[in-house]
């Protein structure tokens, strides 16, 4: 199933400008590793609780959101219980998780345009305006097509599965790998179809 | 009209089209062809999308004035999910007008005009990768239409579509004003073509009506051979 890139509603989270979320998303990340202790942490992760009910995402989204990252959680806290302590293991997962929660709020209350334009204000001291605007668009279109990419290898996957071939990871990547290029391909030549250059219109088809 | 002159497409050392000439007068063109035989490069030549290895292609409007192929062709492809950049479709219509100078109260208005011209104002808020495939293909055609290009080029755009939408495709196809160039096997779709272009091995075999043009395609498929 594809995951979910936004959700829609009319929350006060949903209606701040991207940029203010974008840079309260970084202050905070920067603050729970500057803030090396359990008051701050858990401070940021209850607000992080207060501001997914502000947000009005379903809990099954956000949950969705975050699952894929279990995986890595479990690895770095095993990693951690060997080189440190079970206090110090506990205390790194929780501030990745709530770090991720965080992300995954700002992403599902804010609109892949409204991300893009405030990336390119946020670029605007670069010397071409262009440049600004390739790389939010890259930005944006590595977000959009993280469903894309999920569909890719879920198809392959099947694809195997009916052949007979199961859990064998080379035969998994090389087509997936093929098939991501293809598709990018394709994407930049409908972007670059769709962008038209720089025509401006002035044919207003609704006053007709 | 748009003119091809004497135009060769290479890729890795290969002529994928040889010396192809013609010129496009007519509102609707069909291109034919079998798998390989450089249709969809043709297609891609028409925006300059592909750029030829020689050759010269022209775009010119009523009154002789040369056009820029990339701002007034338009280009619809056969996989409408590598066409939607973004997860609205309100949003993903709005991609295209964002550097065309309209102001946003105007991208709202365009984007409200044109879905409401096709019956699809509820579609507007909908998420794109939550879209049937009829209704991808519909929006990823209004993403082009709504830059107002003078040629579409629609690249096989029935081939993932059920029999209903390929109806209601087709139907909206009939009603656009645009001139349209259209590269498909379906046969359905080129026998109402006002021209119909037969292209194998990157060479144009014929040139002209359509029931003529499906007919040597048939033959050059050679389908009553065909044991399989």
């Amino acid at each position: 199933m594809l995951s979910i890139l936004y959700v829609n509603s009319n929350s006060h989270i949903h209606r701040l400008p991207a940029g203010i979320k974008i840079l309260f998303l970084s202050l905070t990340c920067t603050i729970l590793f500057i803030l090396d202790n359990w008051v701050a942490l858990i401070s940021i992760a209850i607000l992080t609780i207060i501001l997914s009910i502000m947000a009005k995402v379903p809990f099954i989204i956000l949950y969705n959101s975050v699952k894929p990252i279990f995986f890595m959680l479990i690895i770095i806290f095993i990693a951690q219980l060997f080189l440190t302590d079970i206090y110090m293991a506990s205390f790194v997962i929780l501030r990745f998780l709530t770090m991720m929660v965080l992300a995954s709020i700002v992403t599902l209350s804010t609109r892949t345009s409204e991300m893009m334009t405030a990336i390119e204000n946020a670029l605007s001291f670069l010397p071409n305006p262009t440049h600004a605007y390739n790389i939010s668009l890259a930005i944006s279109l590595s977000i959009r097509f993280i469903p894309r990419v999920r569909d890719i290898v879920s198809e392959v996957k099947n694809a195997q599965k009916a052949r007979g071939i199961s859990r064998d990871w080379k035969a998994l990547a090389i087509p997936v790998i093929v098939r991501c290029l293809k598709s990018a391909d394709e994407i930049s030549d409908a972007i670059t179809a769709r962008s038209c250059g720089n025509v401006k219109i002035t044919k207003h088809p609704y006053d007709e | 009209m748009i003119s091809l002159d004497d135009i060769c497409v290479k890729k890795d050392n290969k002529l994928i089209l040889k010396n192809i000439s013609m010129e496009i007068t007519e509102r609707r063109v069909g291109i034919i062809g079998r798998n390989g035989s450089g249709k969809s490069t043709l297609a891609k030549i028409f925006n300059g999308l592909e750029k030829p290895y020689s050759g010269k292609v022209k775009l010119t409007d009523k009154e002789n004035n040369i056009l820029e192929p990339s701002g007034h062709v338009g280009f619809v492809f056969q996989n409408p999910d590598n066409q939607i950049v973004f997860p609205i479709v309100e949003e993903d219509l709005a991609f295209g007008l964002k550097k065309s100078g309209l102001s946003k109260e105007e991208i709202t208005k365009y984007i409200e005009y044109y879905l409401g011209k096709f019956n699809l104002n509820h579609l507007k808020s909908r998420y794109t990768y939550q879209l049937s495939g009829g209704e991808k293909q519909l929006i990823a055609l209004i993403g082009v239409l709504i830059m107002q290009p003078t040629y579409i080029v629609l690249d096989e755009p029935t081939t993932l579509l059920d029999l209903a939408n390929k109806v209601i495709l087709v139907n909206i196809l009939n009603r656009l004003e645009q001139n349209l160039i259209i590269v498909s096997h379906d046969l359905d779709l080129i026998k109402d073509m006002d021209k119909v272009i037969l292209i194998d091995n990157g060479a144009i075999i014929f040139s002209g009506d359509a029931t003529t043009a499906i007919d040597k395609y048939k033959k050059l498929s050679n389908i009553k051979n065909i044991r399989y």
